[in-house]
């Protein structure tokens, strides 16, 4: 007996003699209806749909139903066991989105402290120093709103100027209570840079304020004064952090930039 | 008495101001105690040099020679 291709619904052979074309037809049709009956159960109804950005979702096994779009450019599609498909759309969360205060960067020349003010509502505060020169041996270190007290306190390690390895030349340092934040320390020469980064979080508030510093400085020859602070600290202080300086304690600086980027 | 220049960039208005002053006693202290702190370091990198010194040329070795036995 013949079989159509997709659902091998029965047909009569081509030399088959039709002798009950009534049952024949039934047949097929029987078959026909089905299929087609099956199908459709089996389908997922374009009706569930109703507008521009709708998606089927499944709901249960063997269930869908309809999330509508939240027709809000830029949102993205989250998952939310609370609601009734497990999904919801949502704005993607805000991470640390950092804006540069002091456009194109202060310059660090003319100056023993240079300070950059006009700080406002911000939590984070990220400050790089790019190419800092100051006299030798000059420390640099920071300060915030101008407070000379003893609210700061850093610890972690320091990296001395060395020829060679030496292990000796990596200690620690544990400063509570100190009037700066510690940072770098320019080597023997003038000449040579300090450079690096210091975060400060809770800038907005009058709780602790958090420190992380990467200090560094050029020349790490033998017997050079060279110093860098890589460490973490406080800043006690309860004011919200308006400004922030910093600081040579050896003349005035004579070149580089400081970079001042919040966020909130 | 040192002079002490502040500088200060006020990020709002743009507006940079100086501000030359006499250092502080509490500055003149940390100066200070910083400036003991690299010589005393300094003296002690120069000694612990000199010491070294002294060891090879007794043992007749260059610097780099006892490198390369201790390496």
């Amino acid at each position: 007996m013949a079989t159509t291709t997709n659902y091998s619904w029965t047909t009569p052979d081509d030399t088959a003699l039709v002798k009950d074309g009534a049952a024949a037809i039934r047949s097929l049709g029987t078959a026909i209806d089905s299929t087609v009956f099956t199908n459709a159960g089996n389908a997922v109804a374009k009706s569930v749909v109703d507008a521009k950005g709708d998606l089927i979702v499944g709901t249960a096994d063997n269930t869908v139903a309809r999330l509508a779009s939240s027709g809000v450019n830029g949102e993205v599609l989250q998952v939310d066991t609370s609601t009734a498909t497990g999904l919801k759309y949502g704005a993607v969360a805000a991470g640390a989105n950092w804006s540069l205060l002091n456009t194109g960067g202060t310059a660090l020349t003319g100056a023993a402290t240079i300070t950059v003010s006009g700080i406002s509502g911000k939590d984070k505060i990220m400050i790089l120093v790019s190419d800092g020169k100051a006299s030798a041996q000059s420390e640099i270190d920071f300060r915030f709103n101008g407070d000379t007290g003893n609210n700061y306190s850093g610890m972690g390690f320091i990296a001395r100027g060395s020829g060679s390895f030496n292990a000796n030349n990596f200690t620690r340092y544990n400063n509570s209570n100190i009037s700066v934040i510690n940072f770098a320390r320019q080597s023997n020469s003038s000449s040579d840079v300090v450079a690096g980064g210091i975060t400060i979080t809770g800038c907005n508030a009058s709780g602790l304020k958090a420190i992380q510093v990467a200090g560094a400085a050029q020349n790490f020859n033998s017997m050079d004064s060279t110093i860098t602070y890589i460490g973490q600290g406080i800043y006690t202080g309860t004011s919200t952090i308006s400004s922030v300086s910093i600081l040579s304690s050896v003349g005035n600086f004579t070149a580089g930039t400081i970079f001042v980027y919040t966020s909130a | 008495m040192m002079k002490i220049i502040e500088r200060t960039f006020n990020a709002e208005t743009g507006e940079t101001i100086d501000i030359e002053r006499d250092e502080t006693a509490a500055e003149k202290k940390y100066r200070e105690a910083k400036a003991k702190e690299v010589a005393a370091e300094l003296a002690q990198a120069e000694t612990k040099a000199a010491e070294r010194q002294a060891i090879l040329n007794r043992l007749g070795l260059t610097a780099d020679e006892a490198k390369l036995l201790l390496g």
